[in-house]
């Protein structure tokens, strides 16, 4: 089991993104990075950043930040660490989540909306690792 | 947590003098070009006027609208600046007066801001009315709305829930002009509408009412509608209720790969809407009857218990359907088009597929190799059988 949010996470994550060809192919012509904002609530006291540079069906780099504002990304999706916890478990929609407020998604929505089974993909891969939320 | 959105709907014989009753200082009518020319915009007109607003007619809009056009329409918004917007028109009509009405409230915005994830705050400057004159798309209870980049250009699958009409008028006099082709493309629409959003991931109790209803009614009423010389007012009404049902059903919803496929084949070929997410219907159900068994399944009370028993005899009941009322069930039957011209297209039909947003809630996420395959099947008129 790995803890949510941290570097093992990321890291983890950034394993699976890169095996699941299903992602590779709704992805393969994405050229954009993500911060994954995990906002406090609950056992999470300060908000904590993990970063993804995603290309081309390929995750090149990720890493938890040493801050939120260590570094600027193309998209940014933040969400309380409680929604977060549902994300993962699939209990949440990550689509729907949006659209109820639950999460908030930043960047350009035009280039974004086409892609939204790459979305649901990345969603996927985060449920199949083995998540411990403290 | 999820809603569940809908106009206030007035509906029936006559609903259309309702507009006589709206307060309104200005009213801007976004009209159909076809129906602006046949006069059928004056009967709105009348009521608006009854109502004592000063109206102004902008009637434009094509046939699966593109963005000029909507620019041209947002011109004319922000010159008169209306406190009402009256779409009135098949979905086309429907669609522009969204897009004019989200544009006009919010001159901040461009088109491809209206996402249903962020802020609008919409009807801060005027009501939205919506006035149908086919029985199909359920544009004036969605929150949908589709507009073309430019010419073979992509259709745009725009939503934001303000853009769901204030009130929504179902007069039962406005489709009875629709000649009977018609009649079967947007009623073939209102199914899909109605079984793809039964078969979405995002399906919930009250949008399976309304699709359940919807179905059964176009199933009992379509055929009537299309083949009779002249066709009876409740058959007419019956089905008009039916399609802004289907709307409440997927609006609710979603719709799913069906819609996906039949918005890029409509696209690259220029064939109307209802003639490509009709054709593609079968396929949907096929593709994705194994993910989807127990809420197809929902459609039993109305189809029987045997049809929804697999997916080849639920696409099966659909085809039947489609023989009576002239449907095309193949690529070939559906656009004029040879089999070099499609092969030529298909990784851009593939392409515009796959970047839909339709397949977001599908029960199935469809692989590009997927799509393909299923483009294929419907050019030969193979079943899906994987
Ligand atoms: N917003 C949504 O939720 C939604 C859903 C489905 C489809 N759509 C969109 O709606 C458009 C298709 O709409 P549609 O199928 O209603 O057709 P349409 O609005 O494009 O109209 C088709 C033709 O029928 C004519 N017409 C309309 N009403 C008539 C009547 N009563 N009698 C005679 N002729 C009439 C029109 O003048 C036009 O020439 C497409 O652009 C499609 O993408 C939107
Ligand atoms: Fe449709």
């Amino acid at each position: 089991m790995v803890k949510f949010p941290s570097q093992e996470w990321i890291e983890q994550f950034k394993d699976k993104v890169n095996q699941n060809a299903a992602y590779e192919d709704a992805a393969k012509s994405w050229e954009g990075d993500f911060i994954f904002l995990v906002e406090p609530d609950g056992a999470l006291t300060a908000p904590v950043a993990l970063y993804m540079d995603l290309f081309h069906g390929k995750c090149r780099d990720a890493k938890m930040l040493a801050t939120p504002d260590e570094k600027s990304a193309a998209y940014t999706y933040q969400g309380p660490y409680s929604n977060w916890k549902k994300l993962i478990n699939k209990e949440i929609d990550p689509i729907q989540g949006m659209m109820t407020g639950k999460f908030k998604l930043k960047g350009n929505m035009m280039k974004i909306m086409r892609y939204t089974r790459a979305a649901k993909e990345l969603i996927n891969t985060a449920s199949t690792i083995p998540t411990e939320f403290p | 947590m999820w809603f569940f959105t809908s106009p206030k709907i007035v509906f029936g014989s006559g609903a259309v003098e309702f507009l006589a009753s709206l307060p309104t200082k200005k009213a801007m009518i976004v009209c159909d070009r076809f129906l602006a020319e046949r006069g059928t915009h004056q009967v709105v007109v009348e009521q608006l006027t009854k109502a004592g607003a000063k109206v102004e007619v902008f009637g434009e809009v094509e046939p699966e609208p593109h963005i000029a056009t909507v620019e041209a329409g947002v011109k004319l918004a922000r010159a008169f600046e209306p406190d009402m917007i009256v779409g009135l028109g098949g979905g086309s009509a429907m669609d522009m007066a969204k897009a004019v009405y989200a544009l006009y409230e919010r001159p901040d915005l461009t088109i491809y801001d209206i996402t249903p994830i962020v802020e609008l705050n919409l009807h801060q400057k005027a009501r939205l009315i919506q006035v149908p004159t086919t029985s199909g798309t359920g544009s004036e209870t969605t929150w949908a709305t589709i507009i073309t980049e430019g010419e073979g250009g992509r259709k745009l699958e725009l939503a934001h829930r303000d853009l769901v009409a204030d009130w929504a008028v179902l007069d039962p006099m406005f489709p009875s002009s629709m000649p009977p082709k018609l009649t079967a493309d947007t009623g073939a629409d209102a199914l899909a509408h109605s079984i793809e959003s039964i078969s979405s991931e995002w399906a919930n109790p009250f949008s399976d009412a309304m699709g359940v209803k919807a179905v059964d009614t176009i199933f009992r009423y379509l055929p009537k509608a299309v083949k009779g010389d002249h066709v009876p007012p409740e058959v007419r009404e019956e089905l008009h209720l039916a399609a802004a049902m289907a709307g409440l059903s997927f609006g609710n919803a979603q719709v799913g790969v069906g819609h996906a496929l039949g918005h890029a084949l409509g696209s690259v070929f220029k064939v109307p809407h209802g003639r490509t997410v009709g054709l593609f219907l079968p396929y949907h159900i096929e593709y994705n009857f194994s993910a989807a068994r127990e809420k197809l399944g929902r459609l039993a009370p109305v189809l029987g218990d045997s049809t929804v028993r697999n997916g080849r005899d639920l696409a099966g009941k659909v085809r039947a359907l489609w023989d009576q009322i002239g449907m095309a069930k193949t690529i070939p039957e559906c656009a004029k088009i040879t089999e070099k011209e499609f092969e030529e297209k298909l990784p851009l039909l593939v392409e515009r597929a796959d970047s839909s947003t339709c397949v977001v809630s599908n029960p199935r996420i469809p692989s590009s190799q997927e799509l393909e395959r299923i483009f294929r099947a419907a050019w030969s008129g193979a079943p899906i059988d994987f």
